[in-house]
């Protein structure tokens, strides 16, 4: 059952410039979100803005919920300067979650910038060691730094299985996503299936990729919504059978057959 | 004690607050938040006699105090609201008051819709949508046009027994006038009023935010246009029963519209903003009616009309 609940802050961490990471405690409620769940926040009053903003979970631990943000707007940076202790008012769970097959045993996540989070939740959750994370940013400071991710606070949302790439090779391996994940083809035997989330160009690429060889791949998709909750039709995306899906209730998961991106 | 009860025209509702059209989908999305039932009505999604996709997305973006949204009267069409919807709506919360709200682009197309609801149980209200400025055909233009609003309600009125209501849009150079036309041929009330169009541009993508180009303005930036409407309307009609729409995100918006000659409000933006705005709502209007001394809505209802 969707709620509207407040939480308290209670981490709130800059990992890389303009991601931030928020550790909201919910209590008993945590443990309904699943991979792929996301939440929307009433803005801080000193952001001056009026709608619900949605984010996807990176996580569960401790009775909170955990998100990965981005500093673009108003209210993203105005969560990034609340203090610890600040309460958030949320609402969720919403959407759909990731229904990865039993049959899907070796899993590549492909996630850019703060597109990572609902992968890590869904990484967290599985354990096929020949599963493995992409993490793509544009440069070395969009992205954590390595210790941050062995950091033991983080270790249950950054696994080790977490590699990270640059497009300007500034760290980890050189290339964007696409790119990456065409060399990990070359090297390596095709996945049973790919998760992708991440900027609208860089799904493209790797849905483009994951059609051409037949790899099952599912996505995650981000729209500015109003409602969340399938009220509205605000927050449509391209179905494939020629109709417009919405991204808050059909998904934001969708397998690559079902969408147009 | 207080009573919140309010009547409009020949219907009675529990309290004076509304679901607006288009944000609260057909009845159940929200009700994990509110019952259905809470409100004095729900005004369901905008039903056309064919299902329709809609506009091209971005289909909506936040502005200054409010919202734009060129949604396109997405919508699943007469005949599936009637087979599924409302059975599901009126099977799950049976006491709830559902009004729904219907555009055509011609006056056959409105009579079809209002004929056709008559198969459906369990409707309070029917809502002709003449306000709608995201289609290209019907909506905001044929509600600007005395002559098919005339002749649209009055062929409805034949075809129903239903309340009929007019939400009519604050852009029309007339509202008194289409007000007025309105409920000569039958309108139960006017609802006054919808969105304004309105548009913003992309400075980086130096392109229109919206798919649609343009969309229709709603939130706490309307409130005030919206309520100039309805007193003009509850100040040259005496008598007429009017609800309230545009902005209302507190209690204190919603008696102003009642001050103004409403007898009840519609609440639209704020719903997405806060899903259970109702509860506070209600709380506040009480505590208004409980300082002010008064016991019923109507006691005072068009108070501030000079």
């Amino acid at each position: 059952m969707k709620k509207i609940e407040t939480g308290k802050l209670i981490v709130l961490k800059n990992i890389a410039t303009d991601l931030t990471y928020l550790k909201i405690k919910i209590g008993e409620s945590a443990a309904n979100f699943t991979p792929g769940n996301f939440v929307t926040i009433l803005p801080p009053a000193a952001s001056g803005k009026y709608l619900r903003r949605p984010f996807s979970l990176a996580g569960v631990s401790d009775g909170s919920i955990e998100l990965i943000i981005k500093s673009i707007g108003a209210v993203t940076k105005s969560l990034a300067s609340l203090a610890e202790g600040a309460e958030i008012e949320i609402m969720g769970p919403l959407g759909n979650s990731y229904q990865i097959p039993e049959n899907i045993k070796k899993l590549w996540l492909i996630g850019g910038g703060t597109g990572i989070a609902s992968i890590l939740f869904l990484n967290s959750l599985r354990s096929n060691s020949m599963d493995k994370v992409l993490w793509a940013g544009k440069t070395k400071e969009a992205l954590p730094s390595m210790d941050l991710l062995r950091d033991k606070q983080f270790s249950h949302i950054f696994k080790q299985n977490i590699v990270i790439a640059t497009d300007d090779g500034s760290a980890g391996e050189k290339g964007r996503a696409a790119e990456v994940l065409e060399q990990w083809l070359e090297k390596e035997s095709n996945p049973d299936g790919i998760v992708s989330c991440g900027p609208h160009g860089m799904m493209q690429a790797v849905k483009k990729i994951a059609d051409d060889k037949n790899i099952p791949a599912w996505f995650s998709l981000e729209e500015f919504m109003a409602c969340g909750t399938g009220a509205c039709a605000g927050c449509v995306v391209k179905g494939s059978a020629n109709s417009y899906l919405k991204a808050c209730c059909d998904g934001p998961v969708f397998k690559s057959s079902e969408v147009i991106l | 004690m207080i009573n919140l009860n309010t009547r409009i025209d020949n219907l009675m509702l529990d309290n004076p607050f509304l679901a607006a059209s288009g944000t609260c989908g057909y009845g159940t999305e929200y009700s994990d938040f509110v019952p259905p039932e809470k409100w004095g009505a729900l005004v369901l999604k905008t039903v056309t006699p064919k299902q329709r996709d809609g506009n091209k997305p971005p289909r909506c973006c936040e502005t200054d105090s409010g919202m734009l949204n060129s949604i396109g009267l997405a919508n699943c069409g007469i005949e599936l609201l009637i087979k599924e919807k409302m059975p599901e709506f009126t099977g799950k919360f049976p006491n709830a008051k559902p009004v729904v709200s219907i555009a055509g682009e011609t006056t056959e197309e409105f009579v079809l819709l209002t004929e056709k609801l008559a198969e459906c149980k369990g409707i309070s209200a029917i809502e002709l949508n003449f306000s709608c400025p995201n289609v290209s055909r019907g909506g905001i233009h044929f509600g600007a046009d005395s002559l098919s609003s005339q002749e649209a309600v009055k062929e409805c009125r034949k075809a129903t027994q239903l309340p009929l209501w007019v939400k009519i849009s604050p852009t029309v150079p007339d509202p008194v006038k289409i007000a007025s036309i309105c409920m000569e041929s039958g309108a139960n009330a006017i609802v006054a009023t919808n969105t304004i169009p309105g548009m913003v541009v992309d400075i980086w993508k130096q392109k229109p935010v919206l798919g649609n180009i343009m969309g229709g303005l709603s939130g706490p930036a309307i409130f005030p246009v919206s309520l100039r409407v309805a007193y003009l309307i509850a100040k040259s009609i005496p008598g007429i029963t009017l609800i309230g729409c545009g902005g209302v995100d507190s209690a204190e918006k919603a008696i102003q519209f009642i001050l103004a000659g409403c007898s009840a409000v519609e609440v639209g933006t704020a719903v997405f903003r806060s899903p259970d705005i109702l509860y506070k709502l209600i709380e506040e209007v009480k505590t208004y009616m409980e300082k002010m001394k008064y016991t019923n809505v109507s006691d005072f209802i068009g108070k501030a009309l000079l």
